[in-house]
């Protein structure tokens, strides 16, 4: 009887197992593609200025919809020259953030790997000059952004753009050249 | 027996060598604080002050006329330094201003030691 009972026990735990196993494989028939967790190493670059940060979020189930807050900063101080008034300018080194968040949609072509990507992420910039109390321009901006990516497999993209980013730092160009790689933290079923 | 006094009289060596090596200096702690200028044909000479602080402060602690394009000050560590200098281009003027704190790090043996620090009032082309 007991050998029984230890058997009976064994095979039931083995079918939920078993059971476990079949949903698991077949998760995408059940439910399709879930939601990924979305990480994004993203720089935007032209000849005056550099940025570089992250972008994390989620992208939806039909891989085409991202939602992602973003931080980006430029990794080094940067030269600016502010006018004073009779001729007199003063050089400061300057540092820059920029917090944010955004939605960006992909559309892709065909069945290949190639697609389109077209972004909008409002921010939210402020800096420092080195050496002073002096504070430069602060405030909300909106960068838009768009350009190709490439889906090599269920992993992730490699992006490259056009961004319109406003440093709000003095006489810098706003044109830049935008490019990232960007990973899917929930691999694909 | 003779192989586990060897390892003994080893490890003593080595313990007492690590010992000696992390004795630690209680401060304060200085490093260098390296400035660098612009110096060309209208500005052979230069007037650099170096302040504790902000510029803002007004805390001068070096006010000196430089020709050279890098100088170096040994400086406190753990506190903020900004520098100024005023450069002429034709007929305008330029004050350029950097600042930055001069860090105090830890090494393998935990011990402080002060960073040394850059500023570059270099004048943009």
């Amino acid at each position: 009887m007991r050998t029984l009972f230890i058997l009976f026990t064994l095979c039931l735990a083995g079918h939920i197992y078993a059971q476990e196993i079949v949903v698991e494989d077949r998760y995408d028939e059940y439910f399709g593609i879930a939601p990924a967790g979305y990480l994004s190493f993203r720089n935007q670059i032209n000849l005056e200025d550099y940025a570089m940060g992250l972008e994390f979020g989620v992208i939806n189930k039909n891989r085409n919809l991202v939602y992602f807050g973003s931080f980006d900063a430029r990794p080094y101080r940067k030269r600016v020259i502010r006018y004073q008034g009779n001729n007199l300018f003063y050089q400061y080194r300057e540092e820059r953030f920029f917090i944010g968040a955004g939605v960006e949609y992909l559309k892709r072509f065909r069945q290949s790997g190639l697609g389109g990507f077209i972004q909008v992420n409002p921010e939210y910039t402020w800096g420092a000059y080195g050496g002073s109390e002096k504070k430069p321009e602060r405030g909300w901006i909106i960068t838009p952004r768009i350009g190709l990516y490439w889906n090599p497999g269920d992993f992730g993209y490699f992006k490259l753009g056009y961004a319109y980013l406003d440093s709000k730092s003095y006489q810098l160009d706003k044109h830049r050249l935008y490019l990232t790689i960007a990973g899917l933290l929930t691999k694909d079923r | 027996m003779k192989k586990t006094l060897a390892i003994l009289t080893l490890g003593t060596i080595f313990f007492m060598h690590c010992d000696d090596t992390c004795i630690c200096d209680p401060g304060p702690y200085f490093a260098d604080l390296k400035v660098k200028l612009t110096i060309d044909d209208e500005n052979p000479e230069v007037f650099l002050t170096v302040f504790a602080g902000n510029i803002e402060d007004k805390d001068t602690l070096i006010a000196e006329f430089v020709n050279e394009s890098t100088v170096y000050y040994e400086m406190e560590a753990g506190r903020r330094y900004s520098a100024t200098t005023h450069y002429t281009r034709g007929n305008r003027t330029y004050i350029a201003v950097d600042g930055r704190k001069m860090r105090i790090s830890s090494d393998d043996c935990d011990c402080d030691y002060g960073e040394s620090a850059t500023l570059n009032l270099r004048l943009a082309d």
